[in-house]
């Protein structure tokens, strides 16, 4: 195979892979929610890459003025650094794991957290002292009572955050700060969440605008309530192969 | 060593200074951005639409480091006992030991509360003072508010701009840049050549090595740091440096600067927050015309600017020309008194009296006069009043009616307003609403029923001896209120019961009404009168007149007034007026 040819083929996939970039631009201009489907190997985290530096680009004054944030979920924490690096010190877009994004949605609303872990059984902690509940924390994803806080186990940030979805007031709040929520590798995402974003927002044609990237036939976790396939008349769908 | 007090107590007994701010804020809009206060909304309860956030300046250090900080001055030997530099210990630690802490507070249960950063509240109310203490002019480089603005136009990317002056801005951009450029290519050349020419000791020499020389030059920095305003005079085509200019001009351009600047920061801060900007005394230097018109401005600017996000101004003013221009809804009295401060607002007294909020905000308006800022007021019929009051104050205390204290009414703020009777019991309730003592000198005005044209009966204006009632609405609002009778009552009011008033009666809250009384047997009916009455010998009026001689029958009661203070200064004045004084004298501003 001659260097030439090689040259030729880069440039074609190239074109090829820059034409559906510009095709999730345009979506993403749009307003629509749309879900972005590359198999092994296609270039889709290349493809929300630029997404990303499109979005840093163009949408600065728009969302900063308005106090809002672009969060960018993925699924581990090495993935969250990757996507750190491309962006500026004091971005808008805020790269997150779904549990740091949903504790930093809800922890402000003590009180539905403090009733919750109270009343609902499964939020009992195995270790820890009898003090009442006065403060709800996650740290280290351990649930343990100490000192009146109550720390929560990863996935009770993930049910307390769909118990706090389950309230108008909290999606009218919630939507107002996250005017875009990107996720990847969304096909292994925790269903009942995935499930609310799209009954209460993308159904709706309300509240954020959502980009999921990810291959529906690569859902990893299945055991764990993993979302698959995200199917709705509202989503469009760009396929990279 | 035994504790007497616990840290906890402590807290409790070193008092909080804590102001609560309450933002309302829209759920149904959903473009309606609610931004920088999401942070402050921890309730989830869809009809709760305020956000209730406590600031609160207190004790922050804890037990040990407070222990360590004051320890060694305040004990010797384990005993208490503070030595001589315990106080200053406290106050340079003052910053060390109290802080201020922001809780976001659930309205609907006020023991849900959870701290939030410094940060997050200057993100919700980004604020911005002009004080009082302005530097004014161009001359100090750490002031220069045009420097900064134009620094700011060099810096801003071209979509930021505005538009009115995008385009100046982007040939001046071009111009420096180039000059930045040829100059500094000339200035390269010239300067290697005279290096390499200077540099005479043959190493490096020619062949081998070429010395350069670079200079940074910078033009813009140049026009950063050296731009000062001055002063084209329209008709001589001179320029003169802004430190010839006045001093309320100075004043005026230095506001406006400072007002720009504060509305670029806005404009970059975005919508969803609520800015705030304080103001203190404009007023300094400027003539009143320029004061009213200033207040006229201001409002107009804002308003401009409000159309991106609503400003919050907080305007604090000596002057009655800006007091005077403000709608009442929008101004908040500030009086001293010995509990401290206490702020009125006057959209409370404008709401539970909108009947007599109109007619008072245009008589304060167009009268100028500077009721808001006196600690007394003097409520008088017309001119010869208002020109012999100030005198009859002087007379009262040469002669002592003032008693021994310290500051006599002379020595006292006191507003004079011209108010007739037909008038003033309008402006009690706000009066009273101010708490400002208030004399109230008005006239018996009596009237009696009289034949009139077509042997109709009408009310004539008659001698105090033949009177039946008065026409004065002032002195029928006071026995009304005396009585407890509602203010549209129509039944008589008896001449001789308003006569018999005591000192008692005459006298309401911080109010007091005083009108003619009889002296030397006769009652005269208006100020002019009153003087005659008591002046018989100045006037040419005999001892055995009757109340129909005294009658002023002088064209100018202004007049008469200097005409008396002119040629008879050693006039007595009328014992209503004296008691008034009296009265009004003894009142304490502060209670």
């Amino acid at each position: 195979m001659s260097g030439k040819y090689i040259s030729a083929n880069y440039d074609l996939a190239k074109a090829e892979a820059d034409k559906v970039d510009a095709q999730i631009v345009e979506t993403l201009k749009s307003g629509h929610s749309f879900r972005v489907e590359a198999g092994a190997g296609a270039g889709k985290t290349y493809s929300l890459n630029r997404v990303i530096e499109w979005i840093q680009a163009n949408k600065w004054s728009d969302f900063t003025r308005k106090k809002q944030n672009v969060v960018c979920i993925t699924y581990t924490n090495a993935a969250v650094n990757v996507i750190a690096e491309r962006l500026a010190k004091d971005s808008f877009i805020l790269p997150s794991t779904i549990h740091a994004f949903a504790w930093n949605a809800i922890r402000q609303y003590q009180s539905v957290l403090i009733e919750a872990v109270t009343i609902n059984p499964d939020y009992q902690p195995d270790e820890g002292d009898f003090n009442q509940v006065t403060e709800v924390a996650y740290t280290l994803g351990h649930r343990y009572k100490e000192n009146g806080i109550q720390y929560l186990y990863h996935d009770d940030v993930l049910k307390l955050f769909c118990l706090l979805l389950d309230n108008a007031k909290f999606r009218r709040v919630f939507a107002d700060k996250y005017p875009l929520i990107l996720i990847d590798e969304y096909q292994d995402s925790y269903k009942p969440i995935i499930d609310r974003f799209v009954g209460f927002f993308i159904a709706k044609g309300i509240g954020p605008q959502f980009g999921f990237f990810g291959d529906a036939w690569q859902t990893i976790y299945q055991s764990n309530k993993a979302c698959g396939k995200i199917e709705h008349d509202k989503i469009d769908v760009i396929k990279k192969d | 060593m035994e504790k007497k007090l616990s840290y906890e107590d402590l807290c409790k007994q070193v008092e909080i200074i804590s102001i609560d701010f309450l933002v309302d804020y829209s759920l149904d809009d959903p473009d309606d951005n609610l931004g920088a206060l999401s942070p402050f909304i921890i309730d989830v309860d869809v009809d709760t639409t305020t956000a209730l956030i406590r600031v609160e300046y207190r004790l922050k250090t804890d037990e040990k480091t407070l222990w360590a900080l004051l320890e060694s001055s305040y004990y010797k030997d384990g005993a208490f006992a503070p030595n001589e530099e315990a106080h200053d210990v406290l106050a340079d630690n003052f910053g060390k030991l109290f802080g201020l802490t922001v809780y976001a507070i659930n309205p609907n249960n006020l023991e849900d509360k959870q701290v939030k950063s410094q940060k997050e509240l200057h993100d919700l109310f980004p604020f911005y003072a002009i004080p009082a203490e302005r530097v004014l002019g161009e001359d100090d480089t750490q002031n220069s508010s045009l420097g900064s603005l134009i620094s700011g136009f060099f810096d801003m990317s071209e979509g930021e701009l505005d538009p009115e002056v995008a385009e100046e801005i982007k040939r001046l951009r071009k111009i420096v840049e180039k000059a930045n450029n040829d100059v500094q290519k000339q200035s390269d050349e010239i300067l290697s050549s005279v290096v390499n020419n200077s540099i005479g000791f043959g190493y490096p020499n020619i062949e081998e090595l070429k010395l350069g020389v670079t200079t940074q030059l910078n033009i813009d920095e140049q026009i950063k740091n050296q731009t000062r305003l001055s002063y084209i005079s329209g008709t001589a085509n001179e320029s003169l440096p802004s430190s010839h200019n006045g001093l309320g001009y100075k004043n005026l351009i230095k506001i406006e600067f400072l007002l720009t600047a504060f509305a670029k920061d806005i404009e970059k801060r975005g919508i969803a927050c609520v800015p705030l900007l304080f103001i203190e005394e404009p007023e300094s230097h400027m003539h009143p015309q320029m004061q009213t018109a200033f207040a006229a401005y201001l409002e107009k600017f804002l308003g401009k600017l409000s159309t991106v996000v609503q400003i919050q101004t907080f305007l604090t003013s000596h002057s009655a020309h800006i007091a005077n221009t403000m709608e009442f809804a929008k101004v908040r009295y500030a009086q001293k008194s010995n509990a401290g401060v206490i702020y009125k607002n006057l959209n409370t007294f404008a709401q539970a009296n909108p009947d007599n909020i109109d007619f008072i905000r245009k008589y304060l308006t167009l009268t100028k006069c500077d009721l808001f800022f006196a600690d007394k007021a003097i409520f008088i019929e017309g001119a010869s009043e208002r020109l012999l009051l100030p005198d009859m104050i002087e007379k009262c205390v040469t002669a002592g009616e003032f008693g021994s204290c310290k500051y006599p009414l002379s020595a006292q703020y006191y507003a004079l307003i011209e108010i007739g009777g037909a008038y003033a019991h309008k402006f009690i309730p706000f009066i009273e609403f101010l708490g400002i003592p208030c004399l109230i000198l008005t006239d018996l005005d009596p009237v009696a029923d009289r034949k009139g044209r077509g042997g109709k009966i009408v009310k004539k204006s008659v001698v105090t001896g033949e009177g039946e009632t008065t026409s004065n609405e002032t002195i029928k609002w006071w026995v009304r209120k005396n009585k407890g009778l509602p203010d549209n009552d129509t039944s008589k009011i008896e001449l001789s019961e308003i006569i018999a008033m005591t000192s008692d009666d005459k006298t309401r809250g911080k109010c007091h009404i005083e009108f003619q009384t009889a002296e030397k047997g006769l009652c005269g009916h208006s100020l002019e009168e009153a003087i005659r009455n008591v002046n018989r010998k100045y006037y040419n009026l005999s001892n055995r007149i009757g109340e129909k001689k005294l009658e002023f029958t002088g064209k100018s009661k202004t007049d008469f007034a200097l005409d008396l203070i002119s040629k008879c200064s050693n006039y007595s004045v009328p014992d209503y007026i004296k008691s008034g004084l009296k009265w009004l004298n003894d009142q304490r501003v502060l209670e």
